[in-house]
């Protein structure tokens, strides 16, 4: 065997090494995070799907989710809210409730909702006055009671919305605070 | 003796006896004249009227003819038929004059007078108007009438909210045209006043003139909103999330100021 030889097998075994050592890294890395697009698409889709009311509609884009129901428009700015994003009961409800608040609850400067009525059309025309929200609740619904349940299909969902909430804040630059107690 | 019998009876068939005269009331007999003066200049004004792009300034004249009609006074017959206490005693009844003889009185008597004194001369007709009304009821009547020209070259005052803004001249046809866009920025004043009270008022003035408009904040133009949208952007954007979120409601820059400034 040649010099020559040598040194091209020599290469040729670095070369697949670092082919197999990088997929195997690969591997081992987490999946990307939704991106902003991606997830607000995600918190649209699931959060209107586990929402068995009669009518909700979202839409959003850049950081900002805008819900109609049949007797109220919300809109949210999701840099605006207030760390945790919450998972609550209410007395006499079956459902769980992922509650998103938000800073500056008397400003509207993130949070504001306005009446549906017969004069704008249900919110088809843009009459009307936006009052600011403290809080904005979104509902998944149930089957059984959510109170008193600690581990199910129930509460992983509301858990996953309220996860996806808190990643989209991030991505929005909702700022948070490291404590040191 | 039989003399004053007779007397007493021809005294009873005559209905001399009754005395409650003053009760009479007479009603219009036949119209004996009817005339009308030339119209006589009293006064003028300006007018002004506000449309939606101009002003228009008008002068106004006002003038005033006298109409009078002089009907025979007759006693009124429905007193008679009600059995009032009027006398009905023909020695008492009055009896218009004919309409000949006033129309002699009008044109060569004392009281003659032309139509232009009825007017010019106020004190003269009220006293000729007295004498006559003894003997005839009077109607009279004020006919008023104007004649309007434009006022040209002439500088009408616009203010918002009570403000002076600016003035703007009249053209040959009295009209002097804005932009009320334009009004309303030079006015300087925050869109949010127009939002949440319920409109602007814009008012011209010459003069003792006036006029007013109350527009509401839908009649706003869009042109304004979008100008101040931008002057006053960094203002709005202090308030980056209600700023977003409205930006992301409205379909235009009136909606954004109304969702701005909406509590």
């Amino acid at each position: 065997m040649t010099i020559r030889r040598k040194i091209t097998l020599l290469v040729t075994l670095i070369l697949s090494f670092s082919v197999y050592s990088k997929s195997d890294s690969d591997e081992k890395q987490p999946l990307p995070k939704a991106s902003r697009a991606q997830i607000s698409d995600w918190i649209a889709q699931h959060a209107v799907a586990w929402d068995e009311d009669k009518k909700l509609v979202i839409t959003g884009e850049d950081c900002r989710l805008q819900i109609n129901r049949d007797n109220t428009s919300s809109i949210m700015n999701l840099s605006g809210i207030l760390f945790p994003v919450e998972i609550i009961a209410k007395p006499n409800s079956k459902h769980a409730y992922v509650r998103v608040r938000f800073k500056d609850r008397y400003s509207g400067d993130y949070g504001m909702q306005k009446a549906c009525n017969a004069q704008n059309d249900f919110c088809e025309k843009n009459i009307g006055k936006w009052s600011p929200i403290s809080y904005f609740d979104f509902k998944v619904s149930d089957v059984v009671n959510y109170i008193g349940m600690d581990r199910d299909l129930n509460h992983s969902k509301s858990r996953q919305l309220a996860r996806a909430i808190t990643h989209y804040a991030k991505l929005c630059n909702a700022t948070d605070y490291e404590f040191t107690f | 003796m039989k003399f004053l019998y007779c007397l007493l009876l021809l005294a009873t068939v005559s209905g001399c006896t009754t005395t409650k005269v003053q009760n009479v009331r007479f009603e219009k007999g036949q119209l004996l004249k009817h005339e009308l003066s030339e119209p006589v200049f009293v006064s003028n004004e300006y007018k002004l009227s506000l449309s939606d792009n101009y002003v228009d300034l008008k002068k106004v004249d006002i003038y005033t003819a006298k109409e009078i009609k002089i009907y025979e006074k007759v006693q009124s017959t429905n007193l008679k038929r009600e059995g009032s206490t009027v006398t009905d005693s023909p020695f008492m009844a009055i009896i218009g004059t004919p309409g000949a003889i006033l129309a002699d009185i009008f044109t060569l008597g004392t009281v003659g007078f032309t139509s232009d004194m009825w007017v010019k001369d106020t004190h003269e007709w009220e006293t000729v108007k007295k004498k006559l009304e003894d003997d005839y009821i009077v109607d009279e009547r004020a006919i008023k009438s104007s004649k309007v020209f434009p006022v040209n070259s002439s500088s009408v005052s616009l203010y918002i909210n009570d403000k002076y803004v600016r003035s703007i001249n009249t053209d040959a046809s009295g009209i002097a045209r804005y932009d009320f866009a334009e009004i309303l920025n030079a006015s300087n004043t925050h869109p949010k006043q127009f939002i949440t009270d319920k409109g602007v008022k814009l008012e011209a003035r010459f003069e003792n003139a006036t006029v007013y408009r109350t527009i509401p904040n839908t009649s706003i133009p869009e042109a304004y909103f979008v100008k101040q949208f931008n002057v006053r952007r960094g203002e709005l954007e202090e308030r980056k999330g209600r700023f977003e979120n409205c930006s992301f409601i409205a379909n235009s820059k009136r909606e954004f100021f109304e969702c701005f400034y909406q509590k």
